[in-house]
This record gives C-alpha cells, sequence and structure tokens, in this order.
C-alpha cells in the first residue's frame, strides 16, 4: 500500500474515531438533559433518540471495521468516496444530537412541560410507532422535521435501529420559539407541526382502494391526493408543482390542528400568523400558501365547533381573528385556488381514515360551560365530577373525571377572549390578564394530567397490592 | 365542625361555592369529618443561615433579600421524593386546590401517621372564609430520622367549620348544630335527614359510604403504635417504578422457556425474577426447609390458598421495593419473570399495564424429542420409562402428555395456564420448534421489538 494510501485510511479512522467519540458524549449529555422539575418530562424520549443515533453510530464504525483487503485495493478516490459518505453521515448523526441538546441547556419554562406529556400522547395515537421531540429555539416560528430510515443512505447501517424499535420508528422533532414557550395558546400551532408527520405516512388501505392505487405504492398523502385530483398536477403559472403540493400539505395540517386541539388552533395561527406578517412584511411563498387561503379552511374547520355550541357569541368572537390587515390580497390565480380547493375535498373525504377524530365538537360542546364556569371563579379547571352520572358507567365508584387538556386550553381562552371583548375594565391591561389565562389553564392541564395518571395507575396497580394480613403473617 | 359526607354534597353542588380539586381518590380521601390533602410538587427549602443573616420584616429590603438567599423553591413532579432531614423546615403545598365560601373557615391538621414518624405541620394554618389558592403547609421535622415524603401523597387534613352566624350558611351545613330560634317549638330541633342530593347521587352516596373504610388503623391501640403509613393504599400507585417492562415467560414444558430466559437475562440485560424465589422466602419465614421441593410445594399451594394471585401479588411488591427510583439515576430495567403457575397469577400480572407475555410454543413431537435428547430425569412420580423408539410415536406422546404435560408441574398442571396465556391480550408469540438456539434467538428478537414498540406507544407515562 503506497504511503499516499495508508495516511488516507489512517485520516479516514481519525475523523470517524472523532465523530463517534463526539456523539457519544453528547448521547450521554442527552440523556441527562434536566428541567426545572428536575428530570425532563421528555426524558424517555430524548433517550430512545440518543440511544437510536448512537446505534447508528456504532453502525458506522462496525462497517468502517469491516473494510476488508479488497476494499483496501481499492484506488484512493475510490475509497476516499465511501470513507467521505460515512464520515458526512456520522456528522450528521451529530448535528443530530448537537441542535436539541442546544436549546435544551435552556431550561424549558413549566408552560411547555406541563403541554409535553399531553401533546406527547396525542402523537403516539396518530404516528404510530413515533417519538415527540419538543425544543426550543431562536427563529420566531414553528418548524418540525423527521428523523427515519429515509435519512440514511444506506438501508444497511439502519438495521440496528430497526431491530430494536421497528423500521417504522420516526423521531418527530418540533421547534418551537423560545420567546412563545410561556404561552401555552400558542403552542397549540405544535399540533400543525405534528400534522406534517402524519400526511408523511402512506395513505391507508381504504382511501387507496377507492383512488385505485397500487398496494405497494409508498407515496404520502399529499402526493396521492395531487396526483388523484383530475386535472394536470401543476396548473400553467408561476408556481411549481412541488410548491403546491407543499400549499396543499400546510392547508392538510391546519385541518389536522382544528381536529385534533380545537378552536384553539385558530386563535394561535391568527395570532403567530400576524406576528409573522408585522416581521416579514414580504414574506415568501414558497412553501406556505397566502393567509387567506388558509382561513378559507380554517373558517370552515372552526364552524364544526361553534355550530356545537348554542350560543352564537362564540362566532362573533373568533371570527374577527380571521381579517388580516395589511396583507396582499389574494394574488394566486383563480384555477390555482380551485386545484387546491379539490385536493383539500378530496383529502377531507379521507380525513376521517387518516386520523380518527380525536377532539369531537361535542366533546368541545360539552366541556366548555363547565370550564368557563371555573375559570370565571379563577378555579383550575381539572375534574368533572361524575359521581352518580349514569353517562359514566364504565367506572361507577369514581368521584371525579379528569377534564380534557385540549377543552381546558380551548375553554379558558375563550373564557379570557370573552372577557377581554367584555371591555368591562379596562384598565385591565391585557397583558397581564392574558398571563393569568395561561396561568389558570396551566393549573388545570396540570392537575388534570394528575387526575389521569393516578386514576389509570391505581386501577392498574391498586388490585397488586398484597393484604396486609399476608405482611404481617 | 362539616362531615365528610355532606362535604361531599358540597363539592356536587356547583352553587356552594366550596372546591376541592382534584379528589384523586374520594374512597380514601375523604373521612367522617375531614378530607386529606396531597403534598404538591413545589416545595421551598432553606439553606442554613451562614453569618449574620436572619429575616427581619422590619427591614423591608433586607428581608427580600434574605427570603432570596435563603429560601429555594424546589419543583418536582408527581412520584417523586423529598427527603426532609431531622430540623428540617420547609413550605410545601396542597397538590389541591381549594376554594371556600364566606361561610366557611378550614384547618390544616396534620396526620397521625406522619405525626408518628415526627413530621409536624405548623401551627399558622387557619384558612380564612373566602380563601382561594392551594394549602401553604409548613412542615417541619422534629424527629431524628430523615423522612421520606412522596410528592402527592397524604400528608394533611382539612377540616372544615361553618360559621354558623352567617346569613349564607346552607341548611344542610348547620344541621349538626341545633339553631331553634325562638318561636319555634322544642321539637324543631332535629332538621331531619340530609337527602339533598340528586337520586344517582345519593345512589352514589350508598355504595361510597360501602367502600371506605371507617376505622381508624389505629384503634383499640393501649400503647403508642408505630407508624402504619406503609399501609397507605397511595403507595401503591404514587412512586414511580424505574421499570421499562416486565415480560413473563410462559410455555409447556420441553418448549425452551430456560433458554429464552437465559438469552434475554445474559444478552438482553433483563432482570430475573421467579415465583419460587417468593416461595422460598416464606419457606424461611415460617422456619421450614427452603430447600426441600415437597416443603416449597406445600408452600406453594398453601399461599395459593390464601388468595390465587398472592403470590403474583407478593412478586409484585418485591419488584416494586427493588425498583423504585425517582431519581431515575439507572436506566429504567427490564424485567422477565418465570414460574407461573395459575391463570390468576398470569391475569393479575396482565392487568398492571406493563407486562407482557411471551408465550413460547413447540408442538408435542418437538417437546418429546428434546426430553428424549436431553437426558432429563425420569419424570418425577413416573411408574414406567418412556417407551423407547420401537414402541411408536404415538405411545411416547401418550407416555409424554401424561408424565411430562399433565404431571404436577410444582404441584399444578399448566393446561390451564396456557390457555388462560394463548387467550390473553398481553400475549406475545415465540416459536420454538426448531432444534439450535439460533432461530429462537431470532424469534425472540422479533418479540422483543414488538414488545418495545408497544411500551413506547404507551398512552400514559407509566413510572418509569
Amino acid at each position: 500500500m503506497s504511503a499516499q494510501a495508508a495516511d488516507l485510511d489512517h485520516a479516514f479512522e481519525l475523523l470517524l474515531a472523532d465523530t463517534l467519540m463526539r456523539i457519544e458524549a453528547l448521547t450521554e449529555r442527552l440523556r441527562e438533559v434536566t428541567s426545572e422539575y428536575g428530570r425532563n418530562v421528555d426524558e424517555r424520549s430524548y433517550r430512545t433518540y440518543a440511544d437510536a443515533v448512537q446505534l447508528l453510530a456504532l453502525a458506522c464504525r462496525a462497517k468502517a471495521e469491516g473494510f476488508g483487503e479488497e476494499f483496501r485495493s481499492y484506488s484512493p478516490g475510490a475509497r476516499n468516496g465511501v470513507y467521505g459518505e460515512l464520515v458526512s453521515l456520522a456528522a450528521s448523526l451529530s448535528v443530530l444530537l448537537e441542535e436539541p441538546l442546544r436549546f435544551l441547556m435552556l431550561r424549558r419554562r413549566p408552560a411547555l412541560e406541563t403541554l409535553s406529556t399531553p401533546f406527547r400522547r396525542m402523537t403516539k395515537k396518530l404516528v404510530p410507532n413515533s417519538e415527540l421531540l419538543l425544543f426550543p429555539w431562536a427563529a420566531d416560528s414553528y418548524e418540525q422535521s423527521v428523523f427515519d430510515h429515509s435519512e440514511v443512505p444506506e438501508p444497511d447501517l439502519w438495521e440496528p435501529v430497526e431491530r430494536e424499535y421497528g423500521r417504522d420508528v420516526q423521531f418527530i422533532r418540533v421547534r418551537h420559539p423560545l420567546l412563545r414557550q410561556d404561552d401555552p395558546f400558542q403552542n397549540a400551532v405544535i399540533a400543525h407541526e405534528i400534522g406534517h408527520a402524519l400526511i408523511r405516512l402512506p395513505l391507508p388501505d381504504g382511501p387507496r382502494q377507492q383512488l385505485n392505487l397500487p398496494e405497494d405504492s409508498a407515496e404520502d398523502v399529499i402526493t396521492v391526493i395531487g396526483a388523484a385530483v383530475d386535472r394536470a398536477i401543476a396548473p400553467p403559472g408561476k408556481y411549481s408543482e412541488g410548491q403546491l403540493l407543499s400549499w396543499v400539505d400546510e392547508v392538510a395540517c391546519d385541518i389536522i390542528a382544528m381536529r385534533t386541539v380545537g378552536p384553539a388552533f385558530f386563535v394561535a395561527f391568527a395570532e403567530v400568523t400576524a406576528a409573522s406578517h408585522t416581521l416579514e412584511p414580504e414574506r415568501s411563498h414558497e412553501t406556505h400558501p397566502p393567509a387567506q387561503l388558509r382561513y378559507r379552511y380554517l373558517l370552515e374547520e372552526l364552524e364544526r365547533y361553534t355550530e356545537t355550541v348554542p350560543d352564537q357569541g362564540l362566532q362573533q368572537l373568533l371570527r374577527p381573528f380571521a381579517s388580516v390587515q395589511g396583507l396582499d390580497e389574494t394574488s394566486v390565480e383563480p384555477d390555482v385556488v380551485e386545484w387546491i380547493h379539490d385536493c383539500i375535498v378530496t383529502f377531507r373525504t379521507y380525513v376521517d381514515e387518516i386520523i380518527a377524530y380525536p377532539y369531537p365538537p361535542p366533546r368541545f360542546a360539552k366541556d366548555l360551560p363547565l370550564i368557563q364556569t371555573l375559570a370565571a371563579a379563577a378555579t383550575p379547571p381539572a375534574e368533572r365530577i361524575v359521581a352518580g352520572d349514569s353517562d359514566h358507567q364504565e367506572m361507577p365508584e369514581q368521584w371525579s373525571r379528569q377534564l380534557d387538556w385540549r377543552s381546558i386550553l380551548n375553554g379558558v381562552l375563550l373564557w379570557h377572549l370573552e372577557r377581554s371583548a367584555d371591555n368591562s375594565s379596562p384598565d385591565t391591561d391585557v397583558a397581564v390578564a392574558r398571563k393569568e389565562a395561561a396561568s389558570l389553564a396551566l393549573a388545570g392541564i396540570q392537575l388534570s394530567e394528575f387526575q389521569r395518571r393516578a386514576s389509570k395507575l391505581r386501577r392498574l396497580l391498586g388490585p397488586m397490592r398484597p393484604s396486609d394480613d399476608w405482611i404481617s403473617l | 365542625m362539616i362531615a365528610g359526607e355532606r362535604l361531599l354534597r358540597l363539592l356536587s353542588d356547583p352553587t356552594s361555592r366550596f372546591v376541592v380539586t382534584p379528589i384523586l381518590d374520594a374512597d380514601e380521601q375523604i373521612n367522617d369529618s375531614s378530607i386529606d390533602i396531597r403534598l404538591g410538587p413545589d416545595i421551598i427549602v432553606s439553606s442554613r443561615a451562614v453569618g449574620p443573616a436572619s429575616f427581619d420584616p422590619s427591614n423591608r429590603t433586607e428581608f427580600h433579600e434574605a427570603l432570596r438567599e435563603r429560601q429555594q423553591i424546589v419543583r418536582r413532579r408527581l412520584g417523586d421524593r423529598f427527603h426532609l432531614q431531622p430540623g428540617e423546615f420547609v413550605l410545601a403545598r396542597s397538590l389541591e386546590y381549594v376554594a371556600l365560601p364566606e361561610w366557611m373557615s378550614a384547618e390544616a391538621l396534620g396526620r397521625s401517621s406522619w405525626g408518628r414518624l415526627g413530621l409536624t405541620i405548623a401551627t399558622a394554618t387557619l384558612i380564612q372564609p373566602g380563601f382561594k389558592g392551594t394549602i401553604t403547609l409548613e412542615l417541619t421535622n422534629v424527629g431524628n430520622t430523615p423522612i421520606v415524603l412522596h410528592i402527592g401523597v397524604t400528608v394533611a387534613q382539612l377540616v372544615f367549620n361553618c360559621i354558623e352566624a352567617h346569613p349564607d350558611a346552607p341548611r344542610l351545613a348547620n344541621a349538626a348544630i341545633p339553631v331553634r330560634a325562638s318561636t319555634e317549638s322544642p321539637d324543631a330541633r332535629d332538621p331531619g335527614p340530609d337527602t339533598t342530593g340528586s337520586e344517582p347521587l345519593e345512589a352514589w352516596l350508598t355504595s361510597w359510604r360501602g367502600r371506605r373504610r371507617r376505622d381508624s388503623r389505629y384503634d383499640h391501640q393501649l400503647e403508642p403504635a408505630a407508624s402504619r403509613l406503609d399501609q397507605d393504599a397511595d403507595y401503591s400507585w404514587v412512586s414511580p417504578l424505574a421499570l421499562r417492562y416486565v415480560v413473563g415467560v410462559v410455555g409447556a414444558r420441553f418448549s425452551g422457556k430456560s433458554a429464552v430466559v437465559s438469552y434475554l437475562v445474559s444478552r438482553r440485560g433483563f432482570r430475573l425474577y421467579r415465583f419460587s424465589d417468593v416461595i422460598r422466602d416464606e419457606a424461611v419465614r415460617s422456619g421450614r426447609d427452603p430447600g426441600s421441593t415437597q416443603v416449597l410445594r406445600e408452600i406453594g399451594n398453601e399461599m395459593r390458598e390464601w388468595s390465587d394471585d398472592a403470590i403474583a401479588r407478593l412478586l409484585f411488591d418485591r419488584i416494586r421495593a427493588e425498583h423504585l427510583d425517582p431519581d431515575h439515576a439507572r436506566a429504567p430495567v427490564r424485567i422477565v419473570i418465570e414460574g407461573f403457575r395459575t391463570p390468576a397469577e398470569l391475569g393479575a400480572w396482565e392487568n398492571t399495564g406493563h407486562f407482557r407475555t411471551l408465550l413460547l410454543e413447540a408442538d408435542i413431537d418437538t417437546r418429546l424429542r428434546r426430553f428424549a435428547q436431553g437426558g432429563f430425569e425420569p419424570a418425577e412420580g413416573a411408574t414406567e420409562p418412556m417407551p423407547g423408539e420401537d414402541a411408536g410415536l404415538d405411545a411416547q406422546r401418550a407416555w409424554f402428555e401424561h408424565w411430562i404435560d399433565q404431571a404436577a408441574a410444582g404441584g399444578l398442571p399448566l393446561g390451564d395456564l396456557l390457555e388462560a396465556a394463548a387467550a390473553g391480550r398481553s400475549k406475545v408469540r415465540v416459536e420454538n420448534q426448531h432444534d439450535g438456539f439460533p432461530i429462537l434467538e431470532a424469534n425472540t428478537r422479533s418479540a422483543l421489538t414488538a414488545i418495545e414498540r408497544w411500551w413506547r406507544a404507551q398512552e400514559i407515562e407509566l413510572p418509569g
């Protein structure tokens, strides 16, 4: 072997070893991330993530160690190519860990700690075999990315992860703005980001058959729907096919967010969008459609909730949020709007099969009066007394049942908006009132989560307690 | 003082303005004349003063500075531990949010079980009418031994008093205190039975009266009794278990259980627990020979007479005690259990939510072959040896079924257990038809992947 070739091998070994050591250190750090509460509520998700990344790193090393004599006889150029790919992959693994760690070191505030558990629970139901990782970042926007087998260029490297967690395991990373993490109401936007992971999945069998699609097609929901709409994918105009599909994607995720967290998303969307337009008036529509287009569908989804509540005041309270001042009027060609509409109609046809409706309007309607009554009394809405309730037959001995966290979020937010609109106390600082409402909602959600956990664990573990008589024998 | 049942009625009436929320266990928390409250997740700890620092409210600036320096808020989660050292004083809050109407006051008192360990609740605990918020508890350990408090356990009780002269005090709250107007006849003293609740609520209250424990655990004591805090039902669910999940290996004899258990322990880092460990301990405790198979079988049968899931529950208690690691310093462990004998034992574990059954499957011919090739001792109690090959496979099967499958395996045939395992919702099948370990290992690995998926999909954050 020439000296140059030996140097190349040596350089590669050093670089790979250095990268893997860094990954190991980052993995350990990520496993130990703490919060104000001592241990991090997302600890389990981050441990799993760190373990998966480390398995990949070890697979890289095993692959490098498997380079035999035959490989070493290849030209330096050819070997360099393979080395480069492997080191590049290892380095990207390092970035996977660095990014969340960099921001998790900033202590997360109680608001998101409280919401993290219910969001994670909801995600696991929507996206099978997934882990949700929430971490703050400096930008004033919400973004998601998914780390799964498709990110790894060589399938054999994913095998250790597949053996441990299953091939389809996905790590859904949602970045949320640091400066908004204290406001539970605005964090409803996280539901939209989770929606992006959901629609990456292949279309379920039922809709697939109805659309006459091949069984083995792994295309995601939006791509399939875009292709199924009865016109050319890319209507002539200034927008590319990819851009239009991205717009459909965004609107679909808005619909998913409304159906997963309710009207709170509508308000959060309006507030976050208004803020971003203030900051970025010339916002590019490369990936996101104009706000007017999104509001069209958001208002339709909102009506599914508001029409369940007899008092029409809710509609009047929320509709003004949709009036987006100062934005460019719709500059999108009518046939593009029509094509997007056809896609969304198709999506809506199948959305009930894509996502089991986690937060149905009747639940919202049932819980709203109680929560608003409790909020008006400054009582954290945590539970509903069900003792003797004939609807509560599955646990007839139970005194109370936890309120749904989404009901608490929506109920307290709407109560807050109503009292702000009422303007009966014009001297009340709006920001202070908002903080009070946020604290009330978070307290209610925290207590309802305690109730949920206690109820389930008492039911599961209580019967296992040995009788005191046995212990004293 | 307002009685427990009346408190429940007031709580169920939204117009009463009386709130204690959430009540995680009405059966345990609502007493005859009080409501137990739980330790909340926020605690203010004080550091020892060094130098001339002091709390002097007359100097506002220094007072606030001293508070900032000397008192630090510590936030924990439900089930986490907090050690209260001898002589230490902390400010805690109740988990429950409390709201009192204008005609009601309350007092926060310590529970006797904690008092017997040295935990006291300070005296400034009168809660004024109209109060809203969580209750601040001033906790001090006046004993000589550190006390471990778990966030979420009941540490105090609230007793509620009616301000009888208040015009808003409802009749039912005053019913315990006869009030006779001057024009009323003496016979109007008794306000009659309290039946102000709805019919479903009344039915629930009737059922509640039957469920809850009425007697104090210290009743009839003639000398000071030590604390019986360990009997609190809270401890079965508040304390977290540092468990990932538990796997129970079940299968017919010679289906490969030992091989799977060995693989899980040596290659996958599982911790092994056996039913026989519990029985052996009982033998030692009762002064009998733990080395005798006959004795162990007798003890096992006796324990199953206490309750058909007694051993399962004692094993759970042992695992629980050895895996209470709320600081999560260790990675949550995975546990394998072997030695199930009855459907009730398996069912008890299946209901815990932590558990999956690994059901080993091998047909009779495969198992028979393993028995024959393994050189095992003749089946216990067998009065005839296994027929040789010349007798034919049917004869060997019949012998095997009679002397192996149906014979006493630890005193109990396994047929019912296997049937229950196959029908159970927590089962994961592992096929073991082939000789040689690699295929069994591969099948077991696949089963573990499925179990990992299940574990990570758990809806709720199970302890650990």
